[in-house]
């Protein structure tokens, strides 16, 4: 962390009685609001879907980030990414600031403006309960598989420690699941996180054994000193009348060190942690799935029916790109002149030979580094488009190539353009190869759009991810969203089978030459 | 008046360097003349049709047709003025016999649909179409099918009429019914040119007689 002695931290705090002119600017450089980025699919405490009432984030961080952008006069917007992404997206500008458990740590000093650390404690080591092999302490960590979130500095400490090295991405409850299941032997998070999900799982046992510390600052690009400053002195008046101490305290997460590092005093004693107290009662009521099916999922479809419209909507546009630059590509392949043909096999084959996850990563955040940013629709977009527009136009070729070619010179002789014979005479004739193939791609491409999470965008896939965490309950919810998945992708299966057999009906009837 | 069809010194090979597919050949059909071209499989008989057709390239020697000229320069300008009855017929299977026959006027003249559909109802009639007008080129038997490949060639006002191998896609007892064919569009007044391996046929059709043997024609 960027070390700040106690002396000048009063003095920032002081410094925040004159700041009113410069919070007006910062009010207008902002355009009034404070995007603050974090991702909800990591869970409580930090932000999270309402279990009560998802269409709500909750979560102490969600109530820190509120209370830091009224002190600036600002409006507290969430902004969601994946979690190992809320620095790029920080990078690009998307986000004013990172606040999500992000740990101070020397590098990250390095590379951004790091504020006072709102939050200090330990990271907890939990183990499956009577477990006498255990590791149960740091040094024996040695070559026992452990969980952890990935990019967390407790993977640092693992990693250090010389432990195999589990990561999830999926949410926290993942982890602690595993270890439950015996795929791993222990499993090193944040106190927080420990505190949430492992010690309400009977047969966990969470560890009172130091291990590390983490500390929590909310994150500011290098290039935003005052940003910074704005954010230290918030957060140093935040500390001082109490609010903050009030708001770890209703979360249970008050610390000592916490106490230390912004030297405060603790909440006030007898507050009652009621934020804590909910979330443990909704966490520990496990509705049978009757239950949930009757009760829960209704309250929740409105939401993951938003992810399955968002879902649907890029698909049909990236499908759409997809049939039309294929379609070029085939016919450049096909018909084209050398230095067409060799243009389109080179495109078709990088997009194919390298992932769609690399491609849309680098178009989403590689492009800003050459002055091109891509909203996020637009970024899943062309990198669904784009990426199946190469086996469309496989497709396609394969299509082309099936017609004989003496059909285009009948339509030749008859008159016809080149361009004429492929587009009257040749096409419609390939569609009838391309058709069933196409429609497989359309339904991939349906599970794939999927990875458009990766740039903020709540798809199907990632309101389930959120809800899940949120609601743990990964098995019922998954059930419902495969369910919605084949829902979207049979209409268009029925339909590609109806195109098709109105596409043949001519052609199937044996063509004798 | 229809004009003749003039083939002058024609030289193609299939690549350069190579053996001559067509050397200097030359030939003369008048307007409402049949010429027959006469040889073994893989003589290039297939070749010199899609020279005169405009389909392919040569390297020298010109078609003369009326007013048009293709040259090595200009080795497609008889497109769309001469028509083709391929060896398979290649109608397009995508379409009824009357779409098949009406693409060209439609796409090729800029006509009206109705004003051609007048005159492809009476080419259909002619030829005795008319009750396969909607079918679909699958459900046609082999010489239904090449009566529509002459209807759709025809349908385009050809200035001249190419048969490539007009009797192999058909059963034997219909070879006659070729040679009345072609002496039939004869009648409309345009030079045709059939190339056909089936010494039969060329007798059947009448008409002068080529022998195309290595690339050169002698008759």
């Amino acid at each position: 962390m960027r070390p700040i002695p106690r002396a000048a931290f009063l003095l920032v705090l002081l410094g925040g009685l004159d700041g009113a002119g410069a919070g007006e600017e910062l009010g207008r450089r902002l355009h009034g609001e404070l995007r603050w980025g974090a991702d909800s699919q990591g869970g409580a405490p930090y932000v999270f879907q309402d279990p009560a009432d998802p269409r709500r984030m909750v979560g102490f961080e969600v109530e820190l980030a509120e209370a830091l952008a009224g002190r600036l006069g600002l409006r507290a917007r969430l902004v969601q990414g994946p979690w190992e992404q809320l620095l790029q997206l920080l990078d690009r500008g998307d986000v004013d600031v990172v606040l999500n458990g992000i740990e101070v740590t020397a590098d990250r000093a390095r590379a951004y403006r790091l504020t006072q650390p709102y939050y200090a404690g330990p990271q907890r080591l939990t183990v499956r309960r009577g477990d006498a092999a255990a590791p149960r302490s740091r040094e024996a960590l040695a070559g026992r598989r452990v969980g952890t979130l990935p990019g967390s500095l407790a993977e640092r400490v693992l990693r250090a420690a010389g432990a195999d090295v589990r990561t999830y991405d999926g949410g926290q409850g993942d982890m602690y699941r595993d270890l439950s299941l015996g795929r791993t032997d222990a499993v090193l998070a944040d106190a927080p996180i420990a505190d949430y999900y492992a010690s309400l799982e009977a047969d966990l046992e969470v560890l009172d054994v130091p291990v590390g510390e983490v500390r929590y600052a909310v994150v500011v690009r290098a290039s935003d000193p005052e940003l910074q400053a704005a954010l230290d002195r918030a957060m140093a008046a935040l500390a001082a009348d109490g609010t903050l101490a009030r708001i770890l305290g209703r979360w249970r997460l008050w610390t000592p060190e916490t106490g230390a590092a912004l030297g405060v005093a603790g909440p006030p004693a007898g507050l009652v942690p009621d934020a804590w107290l909910e979330w443990e009662s909704t966490a520990r009521a496990r509705p049978s799935f009757w239950a949930r099916v009757v009760h829960r999922y209704p309250a929740l479809l409105p939401l993951l029916l938003r992810g399955a419209a968002l879902t649907l909507v890029l698909s049909l546009a990236a499908m759409a790109l997809a049939v039309a630059v294929g379609a070029l590509l085939a016919a450049m392949r096909v018909y084209g002149p050398g230095p067409a043909r060799w243009l389109a096999t080179g495109y078709i084959e990088a997009v194919r030979g390298t992932p769609l996850l690399l491609q849309l990563i680098v178009l989403y955040f590689g492009l800003p580094e050459l002055g091109i940013r891509l909203h996020p629709f637009v970024a899943g977009w062309l990198a669904l488009g784009l990426n199946y527009a190469a086996a469309e136009a496989e497709n396609d070729r394969a299509g082309l190539l099936s017609v004989p070619g003496a059909q285009l010179e009948a339509a030749r002789v008859l008159g016809l353009s080149r361009w004429q014979g492929i587009r009257h005479v040749v096409a419609p004739q390939a569609l009838r190869i391309v058709l069933p193939p196409a429609t497989n791609d359309f339904i991939s491409l349906l599970k794939d759009s999927s990875l458009v999470s990766v740039v903020t965008l709540a798809e199907l896939t990632r309101s389930y991810q959120s809800l899940a965490s949120a609601t743990r309950d990964h098995l019922g919810l998954g059930l419902l969203v495969a369910v919605l998945y084949l829902l979207l992708g049979l209409p268009f299966a029925r339909l590609a089978r109806w195109l098709e057999g109105r596409v043949s009906v001519h052609l199937a009837t044996g063509v004798v030459r | 008046m229809s004009a003749a069809l003039e083939v002058v010194e024609l030289s193609q090979r299939h690549r350069t360097g190579g053996p001559p597919v067509l050397d200097r050949v030359s030939l003369r059909v008048a307007a409402g003349e049949v010429a027959v071209v006469v040889g073994p499989s893989g003589a290039g008989k297939s070749t010199l049709l899609r020279c005169v057709a405009g389909l392919l390239a040569f390297e020298t020697g010109s078609v003369r047709l009326g007013e048009r000229l293709a040259s090595p320069e200009r080795p497609e300008a008889l497109l769309g003025s001469v028509g083709m009855v391929f060896q398979g017929f290649e109608l397009f299977p995508h379409l009824t016999v009357r779409r098949n026959c009406l693409l060209g006027p439609v796409l090729v003249r800029g006509e009206a649909e109705a004003g051609a559909a007048a005159r492809v109802e009476a080419l259909l009639e002619t030829l005795e179409l008319t009750a396969l007008a909607e079918e679909f080129p699958a459900t046609l038997s082999g010489g239904q099918r090449q009566r529509v490949a002459i209807a759709r060639a025809l349908a385009m006002e050809p200035l001249a009429l190419l048969w490539d191998e007009p009797t192999s896609a058909l059963d034997a007892g219909l070879r006659d019914s070729v040679a009345a064919l072609v002496r039939g569009v004869a009648l409309s007044g345009i030079p045709q040119l059939v190339v056909t391996h089936d010494p039969d046929v060329a007798g059947a059709v009448g008409g002068r007689i080529y022998r195309f043997i290595r690339g050169q024609l002698s008759g």
